[in-house]
């Protein structure tokens, strides 16, 4: 019983606290648009990083083909 | 009447919250230049939702809110003024709501549109200013 409380009061209290910040947001200028401060950028790290996972997932597929046997 | 020295006029404001009477009934304000004034009622009687009204997040039901010499009716108009005047929420931790104190300093100019030089400006200056300078 006590725990249908304490989801009732964390939905609650977190619905409450959303609407305060939201208006707090709209007090400093929020126009629905989130402006980052130190913009990201797709350079040679990521390319590495995503070849690399692309290369991981299709060995996990080809060893998925491999017969059980031979393992 | 000088116009110019009056910031804020609220008039016949009315008011309520929804399942409940009215907090403000016709209610007229008016707010000039230099002016300090202090607000005592007792909890629950309006004293917060009046300076919400004042700045836009909650709409009269009836009545006008003119600011700067301008009367404010939508959000677009709100959102103009709302520069110009600050309002410190009950919990002050509502309003610091970013990961960073840059990052919470920021977001108002980037907000306004300031390049991203201007902006490392004023969060720099601001934090000098508070002796955070190294947090």
């Amino acid at each position: 019983m006590d725990s249908y409380y304490l989801i009732g009061m964390l939905i609650l209290k977190g619905y409450e606290r959303s609407r305060r910040i939201y208006n707090a947001m709209l007090c400093r200028g929020f126009k629905g648009r989130f402006y980052i401060l130190e913009p990201y950028e797709f350079n040679a790290s990521d390319w590495i990083f995503g070849i690399i996972s692309l290369l991981f997932i299709a060995g996990l597929v080809v060893i998925q083909w491999i017969p059980t046997k031979l393992l | 009447m000088d116009t110019n020295k009056i910031i804020i006029i609220l008039e016949g404001i009315s008011f309520a919250y929804r399942g409940s009477s009215l907090i403000f009934d016709r209610f007229d304000f008016e707010f000039k230049q230099g002016d300090r004034i202090g607000l005592i009622g007792p909890n629950g009687s309006g004293k917060t939702t009046l300076f919400h009204i004042m700045i836009g997040l909650l709409k009269p039901m009836w009545g006008s809110v003119t600011a700067f010499g301008k009367t404010r009716i939508k959000e677009i108009d709100f959102r103009e003024m709302r520069k110009d005047i600050g309002l410190l929420f009950q919990d002050a931790d509502d309003q610091l709501f970013c990961p960073t104190a840059t990052e919470d300093i920021a977001f108002g100019p980037l907000n306004l549109g300031k390049s991203h030089d201007e902006v490392r400006e004023i969060v720099e200056h601001t934090l000098e200013i508070l002796e955070l300078k190294g947090f």
